[in-house]
């Protein structure tokens, strides 16, 4: 029978009729009374119990993608991409930036080094240079910057460009110089006058104070959602496109010959996510042990809290969005179809995604992005965000999670049902409706 | 004769306006090779499915020891698709171990049963590769094996020859002789009638959806046109002319073929060439496979109108009209 002709004629068949949604222990109840026909060969294959076709699927899932030269790479790639950027963090950060001084300027020496230590994130070296020399120095960057001239006349040559830092540490010198000159004539104690100007200052009082500043909220805020993004998409595709490989190759007939729909979906759920969570903690621990062993980057105070925040907020966005693309892609049998069914489902993962960076980096408290981040599909992604921002509520952490729950197990039986109706009909795209009939 | 083991009865699958499959009954017994044969497109592939539940039927039950076909029993069968179906990177060995585990086999037993189906089908050497780095028959062989692994009570194999190498043809006959003879009902498909003639204990001929034919070789060709080779030296070029139901089919120098349709008197023909001298030939031939096919299902295309079901007989249940016999 001609290939083609057969495929377009299993379109309008259907899915094993009594598949998917029923409980594992059917399998036990085989007919084990009935006798080999005409004496029959020996061994009596066992029964299977539910938990063990989903482990054995599942480990399928994880032996056939950790052990892939893919994922070494990948996760080699990302763990280096990791590395990199630390490093060029670290080399950001120079030594001390050099500024020589001639001699009339080497008396400001004590007042220029005062005034560079008190802004805590400058760091200048003073170095007294031959003034005459000053041009060859600059030029051949010995240093960064000459301070030639006596108070009155104090000049800054550099190279090319002003350093804006330098010159407001030497103007505030120059101011300070000349205030304290002005006031020990005025016959004030200038330490005096400095500590009581240090106490007069307005405080501030914050009313939800955030741990971060805005830099750091925004980077927060990129790598969480970003991450998060990323791991759905590329976890999700894999099942999606494990699911069309197996119907493509017609393993899935020799499969479901054997064990339920539900249990092949739930293995291959369950395999593709511990492989993501497994990838996602080497990078996690990658990360950690790149920060905290170069001091390269801040991290939030709990660095294991806000792994385990990401790993719970994976698994739940991952099975619902996982779930959903494993339904969609049971509909096609060939990789080249997949685009087309799984687009609805991806326009549900990036649109919490844009949304979460627009929002958040907008307005982290906006009433908005607070309902939204309750609601799944939004939630996998908003919420762990601001719970990472320090923002959200535990009562809304909890009625988030709860709905993220009671969605997984809706819509698990939803997806459930549309891949064991469409997942055994192989050729043209099974339609929505056939594929969302209950049977 | 032993009851059926695997029961096909009146099972229709319709595609749209189509019937792929109408009216599809037939049985096979313990131990018994059941060669499924038919033109492309003809319904044998849909058939196989149904048997395995890949499809449901739209009307007809398909049974298993009396009992209609559930999951159960479907776990107890062993399935060849006809595009094959294996993990392409998969390793032969740990798919096959994989394939036995998911039908309830212990992990020693699974191992035990890869590695004996394996050596029994002659690709040790290739056990630990990717099952894509394989050719094609090789391929073809591991898929049996992926069939056997789990000792199935039944074999439904949808092509199971083809594109293979003589050398693999007689070990695939073998392994299926051999489950035959240890009681295993085996159903498989083939182009190759031939082969079918020499493997197969019964022989169903599909056209249309349906069974057109089904039974032994010789029960096929005894309800088919007989043939008959007379070699009469000294007969004449038209000896045979004007004898009633005896079609000349060829002359090569001395011998003529002839076709006696169905009731005509063999002995007359005998008499005839009697008549012209000595005969020195005088054999009934059995058509084989080939040429009842051809007839069968020419036959078949034209009297498409009625229900053709000539020569269906041996089956158990059938609604053979008996118009072949």
């Amino acid at each position: 029978m001609s290939t083609a002709a057969q495929a377009d004629a299993n379109a309008g068949s259907d899915a094993e009729s009594d598949a998917g949604g029923g409980e594992g222990t059917d399998t036990a109840v085989r007919d084990k009374g009935a006798p080999a026909p005409g004496g029959g060969p020996s061994p009596d294959p066992g029964t299977l119990s539910a938990r063990r076709a989903v482990g054995l699927v599942a480990k399928r899932e994880i032996n056939s993608r950790m052990r892939t030269k893919s994922f070494v790479l990948s996760t080699l790639g990302l763990v280096l991409a990791l590395g990199v950027y630390t490093l060029i963090i670290l080399f950001s950060k120079e030594g001390p930036t050099k500024v020589g001084l001639d001699r009339d300027a080497a008396a400001m020496r004590p007042m220029l080094t005062a005034v560079a230590d008190r802004a805590s994130d400058l760091d200048f070296e003073f170095v007294t240079v031959d003034g005459d020399r000053a041009e060859t120095l600059l030029r051949d960057g010995d240093v960064s910057a000459v301070i030639s001239g006596g108070t009155a006349d104090l000049t800054v040559t550099v190279e090319r460009e002003t350093n804006d830092e330098l010159l407001a540490v030497v103007n505030a010198a120059v101011a300070e110089d000349s205030t304290t000159r002005e006031l020990e004539r005025a016959g004030v104690d200038p330490a005096e006058f400095a500590e009581r100007v240090a106490s007069s200052g307005a405080e501030t009082r914050t009313l939800e104070p955030s741990e971060n500043s805005a830099a750091e909220q925004f980077a927060l805020i990129l790598s969480s959602t970003g991450l998060l993004y990323f791991f759905f998409i590329v976890y999700g595709i894999m099942l999606a496109q494990g699911v069309v490989e197996e119907k493509t190759s017609r393993v899935v007939e020799l499969l479901l010959s054997s064990i339920r729909p539900w249990q092949l979906l739930a293995g291959k759920l369950i395999g593709v996510a511990v492989v993501g969570v497994t990838q996602l903690v080497l990078l996690g621990g990658a990360a950690v042990v790149l920060a905290e062993g170069t001091g390269a980057i801040s991290l939030p105070t709990a660095v294991g809290g806000t792994l385990m925040t990401m790993g719970v907020w994976f698994l739940l966005g991952f099975f619902l969005f996982a779930a959903m693309l494993a339904a969609a892609a049971a509909r096609v049998s060939r990789q080249e179809d997949l685009q087309a069914v799984v687009q609805p489902v991806m326009v549900l993962i990036t649109t919490p995604f844009v949304l979460g960076i627009t929002l958040l980096s907008k307005n982290a408290h906006d009433p908005v992005i607070e309902w939204l981040s309750l609601v799944p599909p939004l939630s996998p992604i908003l919420m762990p965000a601001r719970m990472l921002l320090g923002i959200a509520p535990a009562w809304q952490v909890a009625v988030s999670l709860v709905l993220a729950v009671a969605a997984l197990v809706g819509l698990t039986r939803v997806a459930g049902r549309m891949y064991a109706n469409s997942v055994l009909r192989s050729g043209s795209r099974v339609p929505l409706a056939d594929s969302l009939r209950l049977r | 004769m032993a009851t059926a083991a695997l029961e096909v009865d009146r099972v229709r699958k319709s595609y749209g306006k189509r019937r792929a499959v109408d009216d599809m009954t037939f049985d096979i017994r313990p131990g018994e090779l059941f060669g499924f044969v038919g033109s492309n497109g003809a319904g044998k592939t849909t058939t196989m499915r149904i048997i395995l539940g890949v499809l449901t039927p739209d009307a007809g039950e398909v049974r298993w020891l009396g009992r209609p076909v559930d999951f159960a029993a479907r776990r107890q069968f062993g399935y060849m698709p006809e595009e094959r179906g294996l993990y392409p990177r998969m390793k032969v060995a740990e798919h096959l171990r994989y394939l036995g585990e998911l039908h309830g086999m212990s992990r020693a037993g699974a191992r035990a049963a890869a590695d004996r189906w394996i050596e029994r089908l002659e690709v040790s050497s290739y056990a630990s590769e990717e099952v894509q780095n394989l050719s094609l028959g090789n391929q073809q062989r591991v898929q049996l094996a992926a069939a056997l692994v789990h000792e199935p009570k039944a074999l439904v194999l949808d092509e199971p020859f083809s594109g293979l190498d003589p050398v693999a043809v007689d070990v695939m006959r073998d392994v299926l002789a051999e489950r035959a003879a240890e009681g295993v009902p085996v159903i498989f498909s083939s182009h190759q009638l031939a082969l079918v003639e020499r493997v197969c204990h019964r022989v169903g001929i599909v056209g249309g959806g349906r069974l057109i034919a089904c039974g032994t070789v010789g029960e096929l060709s005894e309800s088919a046109e007989r043939r008959l080779l007379v070699d009469a030296p000294e007969a004449g070029e038209n000896w045979a002319a004007g004898l009633a139901g005896v079609e000349v089919l060829s002359r090569e120098g001395t011998r003529t073929r002839l076709r006696l349709a169905k009731g005509a008197d063999d002995q007359r023909v005998l008499r005839a060439a009697l008549a012209t001298g000595p005969v020195s030939t005088f054999v009934s031939e059995q058509p084989p496979l080939t040429e009842l096919y051809r007839d069968l299902v020419t036959r078949d295309d034209a009297a498409s109108a009625e229900t053709a079901t000539a020569g269906a007989k041996g089956t158990a249940g059938s609604e053979s009209e008996g118009g072949g016999r």
